[in-house]
């Protein structure tokens, strides 16, 4: 095509031109989704890092940042026949304790009564979790590589997971790039302002046995939304979260709660519901980032919990209602 | 009613916590009401602010002091600038003001609603605004005084923490609040 020819085609097209720039811009502007080369490099980094933190054995020392205080934690990670041994002390203030045996989880603190919380009966998980999604998270999150860190001595690729609002929080993750263990983790705000911060000063890895972990339960990242079964429904949950899962549970003292589990693939509140003879919460509390919401409707108890913003909790047990 | 009366020691002591950034947050809420209320306890907490400046050996301006004067004072002797008559339209092309209305549309059709979506409903903002803060101790585990029902939060953490999906990515540090030291210093 002689040059004579683009330009009269310009000319003759210009309105067209000048439309196609003014609708075409700001949806260009708009969208701001990874390239799905880096979505799939940022997808792969993360599943390596989920698989070492399961398959590799390791222990170290971290610190551990919080509302302006500075913690030290010993952690142990070890794989022995397929089972997996955790646990985690603290170095600093009195000692407090949480360990995992064979998917038992126990805690010890000074200032509660320790307690164990059983797996489940049909053993394992009751959804197997296997890491994050990228591409299911692009409607709230920002993914994107942020560049590179030195963690421990070690060098690490670092990870965003930016929350595209208040109802959510998100991650940076500082991937070891030798092992993909996570050598520091900032739970990050909409403002990307870290609400606690977790990092190996020093930590020692080794490979497991090698034998395979015993792993069951649908994958989470798959997980459909479901209905509640019960005689509950949540008209109004916060923007982005679905039910994906519903079961009942035994307390110690026997009572059974129902446990409603809501996530938007990354952050996740549960619901639990009770009977009002049981010791409820009314109002707002937190520890840290996780923040719990309880209110009484119709003689139950309702609590909804997770590490998510105060609203999104309050938000979740103001939409529950009994059928 | 003399200014002894009127200031409790309580709340003297209060505003002194306040200063010093030791007054507990469960007490917060009240003194401040206290403080709107009463320009003697006003009065109370600037000569506290202005103690705690000259201890420190810190600058002041005493006419920072007097904000509201200061302002209405700056409105009355203000000049009052007229506005012209007919602000002149800005030449522009016509090509130009289409291109400018198409994305104006552009905007309002592909990323109002994403936006929208992306925001808290008025709804969620109106629920939470409903909620009010537990009561609440001065410190340890969920800010409670009720040990029984710190432990059962605790053990609905922990399930929770066994199903949510950055579980396993967080791996053993998804507990490290529970080893934390959450007692006030």
């Amino acid at each position: 095509m002689r040059p004579s020819c683009v330009m009269t085609l310009i000319v003759n097209c210009r309105w067209a031109l000048l439309l196609c720039c003014g609708l075409i811009s700001p949806w260009t502007l708009a969208q701001t989704a990874p390239a799905p080369a880096l979505t799939q490099q940022i997808s792969v980094l993360l599943e390596r890092m989920t698989n070492a933190l399961h398959a590799l054995n390791y222990e170290g020392v971290l610190v551990y940042l919080h509302d302006n205080r500075l913690e030290t934690l010993n952690l142990l990670h070890r794989v022995t026949q397929g089972q997996v041994q955790e646990r985690l002390v603290s170095l600093s203030g009195p000692v407090r304790t949480v360990a995992r045996e064979r998917d038992r989880i126990l805690s010890a603190q000074p200032e509660g009564q320790p307690f164990a919380v059983d797996p489940p009966s049909s053993g394992g998980h009751i959804l197997a979790t296997e890491g994050i999604d990228p591409a299911a998270l692009d409607a709230h999150y920002r993914i994107a590589i942020l560049g590179t860190a030195r963690i421990a001595g070690r060098d690490t690729e670092v990870i965003g997971i930016i929350p595209r609002d208040a109802l959510r929080y998100g991650y940076r993750f500082y991937i070891d790039r030798a092992t993909a263990l996570p050598l520091k983790s900032d739970l990050i705000d909409q403002q990307e302002e870290p609400l606690e911060q977790l990092m190996f000063t020093t930590i020692s890895i080794s490979p497991a046995d090698g034998a395979t972990l015993a792993r069951s339960g649908q994958p989470m990242r798959n997980a459909p939304a479901t209905e509640a079964s019960s005689r509950w429904r949540f008209g109004t949950t916060p923007a982005g979260f679905q039910l994906v899962l519903h079961r009942e549970i035994r307390q110690p003292d026997g009572a059974l709660t129902e446990h409603f589990l809501f996530t938007d693939r990354l952050c996740a509140y549960s619901i639990y519901i009770e009977d009002e003879s049981q010791e409820g919460l009314n109002g707002v509390t937190n520890t840290g980032a996780v923040h719990a919401a309880g209110r009484t409707i119709d003689g139950y108890r309702v609590t909804a919990l997770g590490e998510v913003p105060a609203a999104t909790v309050a938000a979740a047990i103001a939409g529950a209602q009994r059928n | 009613m003399n200014q002894a009366q009127h200031l409790t020691d309580k709340q003297r002591f209060l505003l002194s916590n306040l200063q010093d950034g030791a007054l507990d947050g469960a007490e917060l809420p009240q003194l401040l009401d206290a403080v709107a209320e009463d320009a003697d306890l006003r009065c109370t907490w600037e000569r506290y602010q202005l103690i705690g400046q000259l201890i420190r050996g810190e600058s002041y301006a005493p006419l920072a002091r007097q904000v509201s004067p200061q302002v209405h004072l700056e409105l009355a002797i203000a000049p009052v600038l007229p506005l012209p008559l007919r602000i002149r339209a800005v030449a522009m092309h016509t090509q130009l003001r289409f291109a400018i209305a198409a994305s104006v549309v552009g905007v309002a059709v592909f990323v109002a609603p994403a936006w929208l979506e992306h925001s808290a409903s008025p709804d969620h903002v109106e629920i939470a605004q409903e909620f009010v803060p537990a009561e609440a101790a001065s410190g340890g585990r969920w800010h409670l005084d009720q040990p029984h029902l710190a432990n059962k939060l605790d053990r609905f953490l922990v399930t929770h923490q066994e199903t949510a999906p950055i579980g396993e990515t967080k791996g053993m540090l998804r507990y490290a609040t529970f080893v934390r030291d959450d007692l006030d210093r």
